[in-house]
C-alpha cells in the first residue's frame, strides 16, 4: 500500500492530466495589461470625479441632444481635496502628488431616465458593448420599477470598465454596476447602497472605497497626519473630495467604532499589507429615515434599521451580520445574498448574552455568540469558539466581520475589564491594527502575524487616549490556522481578577 | 532564465526577464495547478489570464522575484476566490475537477476526501505534492508563514487519512 503522500501525489497528477487542454492567449493578456496600465493610472481620479460630478449636479457637463435626449459631454475633471483639521490632526492631500496624467483621460456623462439606457455611443464604445450595457441597465431598472424612479449614470472609462451608476430619485441610494468589456455578464458589483454608506468600487485593477454622499463635506473625511508607519497611512494617492473620500484600497471593513469615528481596515491582497486609518463620520446620523443609523451611545455601538430597510450593509457585497436593536433580532446575510436573501437568523432577547448555533451553509455552522448585547454590539464566531467562558469577564470569538471568509478576533471584557494580548515569537509583525475600546479589542486578519502595541507606540501616538488599551494582531485567514497562529496566545484580563490563559478550544482560564 | 535553485523538492524559483518566456514556462502548470485547487477548469482558466494580465502590467516588478509562477498561482488563487465569493459557483463535484473529465478518474475516494478540504487546505496541498514544492516554496508562495504551511498540512493530511482510513 502506498504511502497518503504518494497516493496524493498519484491522484493529484491523475487529476491535473486530467483538466482540459487549453491554451493562454498571451497577446490578450498583453493588451488587458496595458489596458488596466492606462486606467491604473487615472482610475482613482476618474472614478472620484466621477462620484463628485454626480453629487455637485454637474448639469453644466451634459447638454441635450435634438432627439431631447441628454447626451455625453465629455470633460476632464480636476479632483479637490482638503482635509480640515480636527482631534486626529490635519493631513492635506496635494493634487499635484497624485501621480495620473488626466490628459490622457476623459470622463463621459450621459443620464438616462428609468426607461432604460438613452446614452449616445461614444466613439470609443463598440455597439456591443453599447447594447450589453444598455440591456444591463434595463435589467436593473426593471428590478427596481417597484421603487421610485431611478436615475441611472453611464460612467464610461476609455479603454476598460464602463460604469452604470444608479440612484434613487430622490438621492438616497446608489448602485453602481460595472460591465466589463472582457466578459460578457455584467457585475452587479454592489448593492443598493445607501447614501452615506460606502461604496467598494473596483476600477481598473484598484479597488476603490466610495463614501458617497456625506452630508456635509470632507471636513469629515480625515487622514492622520503622523502618517509615519505604513500601517497607519491613508495611501498616498487617496482622493478626498468633497463628501466623497475614495480610498484605492481593497476593503475589508469596518473594524472598530469610537463615536462616530469609523477606523478602516484596507488589505491589499497582492502585496499582503494592511493599511489602516480612521474616518470621521460626521457628528449626526448617516441617514436617519431611509437607509441605517450608526451611533454610539456612550458605549453602545447602535446599529438601527428604520422599517422596511431592515439591515445595515457596510461592505456592500461582503454581508456581514446586524442586530435590530429593538427587537433583538439578529440579521444575518452574506456576500452573495442580497437583500432579498437576508435572513433571520435568531433572536436574542435585549441584555442578555447568549450563545447560538447557526445552522446555515453559507455559515458552515459556525458558532453565534452574542455578547454584551446592552453595548448593542453582536459577533459570530466560528468552531472553536470558547462555549464556557463567563461573559461577565470577557469572550472572545472568531468573527467573520463582513462576510468574506476573513476571521477576525474579538474579543471582549466584561465590564471593569481590561484584557490585554500578548505574545512574542517569530511571527510578529506590525502590519495590523487593533483598535481598543473600554476593554473592546478587535484584531484583523491577514497572515500569521502578531504583535502588540502599547501606547508608546508610533503607530497609536495619533490615537485619542481612549485608545489606549490597543495591539495588533494578524491571525490567518483561515479559520484552522488562525485557530493554530492563536493557539498560545495569552490573554490577560485586568480587573478584580486576572486571567491568563490560551485563547482557543479550552480555554482554560487560569487565574 | 536567469536563475535556478535547488531546494529540498523540486526547484521552482527560476526567474525570467522575458516576459513571453514567463508565459510560456507558466502557464499551462498554473493552469491545471489552479483547476485542481479550485476544482473548476474554466474558473481556473480565468484566473491565470487574469493573473498573467497583473503580471504583465506589473513586469518590471513581477519579473525580479523569485518565483514568479508562484505568484501567478497566489495572484490567481486570490481572484478566483473572490470571483468565488461574489458569484458562489463553487461546484463540490464528486470525483476529479467539476467533472471535467470523461472518465473517472483513479481512486475516486481520494478525489471526494479531497473535494471536502478548505480551499486553503487544498491549495497547500497542491503545490506540495502536485508541483512537488517545498514547504518554503509552499509558504513564499501564498505569503503565509511556512508554519502555517505545516499547520493545514497536518490538518489536510489528517482529514484525508480519516476520510480515507
Amino acid at each position: 500500500m502506498n504511502t497518503l503522500e504518494e497516493r496524493l501525489a498519484t491522484g493529484l497528477r491523475n487529476a491535473s492530466d486530467a483538466v482540459p487542454q487549453a491554451t493562454g492567449d498571451l497577446a490578450a493578456v498583453k493588451r488587458g495589461g496595458q489596458r488596466r496600465t492606462l486606467v491604473s493610472r487615472g482610475g482613482v481620479v476618474v472614478a472620484a470625479a466621477a462620484v463628485m460630478l454626480i453629487l455637485i449636479g454637474s448639469v453644466s457637463l451634459l447638454r441635450p441632444s435634438s432627439e431631447g435626449e441628454v447626451v455625453a459631454a465629455s470633460t476632464t475633471v480636476l479632483p479637490t481635496t482638503s482635509v480640515p483639521s480636527t482631534s486626529l490632526g490635519t493631513a492635506a492631500i496635494d493634487p499635484a502628488s497624485i501621480p495620473v496624467d488626466l490628459s490622457e483621460y476623459e470622463l463621459d456623462l450621459a443620464t438616462v431616465s428609468g426607461e432604460g439606457l438613452r446614452a449616445r455611443p461614444p466613439t470609443e464604445m463598440s455597439a456591443s458593448l453599447i447594447s450589453e450595457v444598455q440591456s444591463g441597465a434595463a435589467e436593473i431598472l426593471t428590478d427596481i420599477s417597484a421603487d421610485p424612479p431611478y436615475s441611472a449614470t453611464l460612467v464610461q472609462q476609455v479603454g476598460y470598465d464602463q460604469f452604470v451608476l444608479i440612484e434613487h430619485a430622490d438621492g438616497s441610494c446608489l448602485r453602481v454596476v460595472e460591465f466589463p468589456r472582457t466578459r460578457p455578464a455584467e457585475r452587479d458589483l454592489r448593492g443598493c447602497v445607501p447614501q452615506g454608506g460606502p461604496v467598494a468600487w473596483e476600477v481598473g485593477g484598484l479597488n476603490l472605497i466610495v463614501w458617497w454622499g456625506l452630508p456635509e463635506t470632507a471636513s469629515q473625511v480625515v487622514a492622520s497626519p503622523d502618517c509615519g508607519p505604513a500601517a497607519m497611512c491613508i495611501p498616498e494617492n487617496t482622493v478626498v473630495l468633497e463628501g466623497v473620500a475614495v480610498l484605492p484600497t481593497r476593503y475589508t471593513g469596518l473594524s472598530a467604532y469610537e463615536g462616530l469615528t469609523v477606523a478602516l481596515t484596507a488589505y491589499d491582497e497582492e502585496r499582503n499589507e494592511i493599511a489602516a486609518d480612521t474616518i470621521v463620520l460626521p457628528p449626526v446620523q448617516v441617514v436617519p429615515e431611509e437607509g441605517w443609523l450608526i451611533t454610539l451611545d456612550g458605549e453602545n455601538l447602535l446599529v438601527e434599521m428604520p422599517a422596511g430597510m431592515p439591515f445595515a450593509d457596510f461592505s456592500v457585497e461582503r454581508g456581514g451580520l446586524i442586530h435590530d436593536i429593538e427587537t433583538g433580532v439578529v440579521y444575518s446575510y452574506n456576500a452573495v445574498n442580497r437583500i432579498d436573501d437576508l435572513e433571520e437568523a435568531w433572536q436574542v432577547p435585549p441584555g442578555e448574552v447568549s450563545l447560538v448555533e447557526v445552522d446555515d451553509e453559507e455559515l458552515r455552522g459556525v458558532t453565534a455568540v452574542s455578547v454584551g448585547l446592552e453595548r448593542g454590539t453582536v459577533f459570530v464566531g466560528m468552531p472553536g469558539v470558547p462555549a464556557t467562558v463567563d461573559p461577565e469577564l470577557w469572550a472572545g470569538a472568531f468573527v467573520d466581520l463582513v462576510g468574506d471568509g476573513e476571521q477576525t478576533l474579538v474579543l471582549e471584557a466584561g465590564p471593569g475589564y481590561e484584557l490585554l494580548v500578548s505574545r512574542n515569537d517569530e511571527r510578529r509583525g506590525t502590519k495590523a491594527t487593533l483598535i481598543g475600546h473600554d476593554g473592546v479589542m478587535i484584531l484583523t486578519t491577514g497572515g500569521c502575524f502578531f504583535d502588540t502595541i502599547t501606547p508608546s507606540s508610533p503607530d497609536l501616538q495619533s490615537a485619542p487616549q481612549e485608545h489606549e488599551r490597543v495591539g495588533t494582531i494578524l491571525l490567518d485567514e483561515e479559520n484552522s490556522s488562525a485557530t493554530w497562529c492563536v493557539e498560545d496566545i495569552t490573554v490577560n484580563v485586568f480587573g478584580a481578577e486576572t486571567f491568563v490563559g490560551p485563547m482557543v478550544d479550552e480555554l482554560e482560564i487560569s487565574s | 532564465m536567469t536563475e535556478v535553485m535547488s531546494d529540498e523538492k523540486k526547484p521552482v524559483r527560476i526567474t525570467y526577464s522575458d516576459f513571453d518566456a514567463f508565459y510560456a514556462s507558466c502557464w499551462d502548470e498554473m493552469y491545471r495547478s489552479l483547476a485542481v485547487t479550485l476544482r473548476n477548469h474554466d474558473l481556473a482558466r480565468e484566473s491565470v489570464d487574469e493573473a498573467m494580465t497583473r503580471a504583465y502590467q506589473r513586469w518590471s516588478s513581477v519579473r525580479s522575484y523569485s518565483n514568479q509562477c508562484g505568484w501567478i498561482y497566489r495572484v490567481g488563487l486570490n481572484w478566483a476566490i473572490s470571483q468565488k465569493r461574489k458569484t458562489k459557483r463553487e461546484v463540490h463535484a464528486p470525483i476529479g475537477v467539476d467533472g471535467a473529465v470523461d472518465e473517472p478518474l483513479p481512486d475516486p475516494d481520494l478525489h471526494e476526501a479531497l473535494a471536502r478540504l478548505g480551499m486553503e487546505q487544498r491549495a497547500v496541498v497542491v503545490l506540495r505534492y502536485l508541483l512537488d514544492w517545498s514547504e518554503e516554496d509552499v509558504a513564499r508562495t501564498l505569503e503565509i508563514p511556512r508554519g502555517t504551511v505545516k499547520s493545514r498540512l497536518n490538518r489536510a493530511m489528517a482529514k484525508l487519512r480519516e476520510e480515507l482510513s
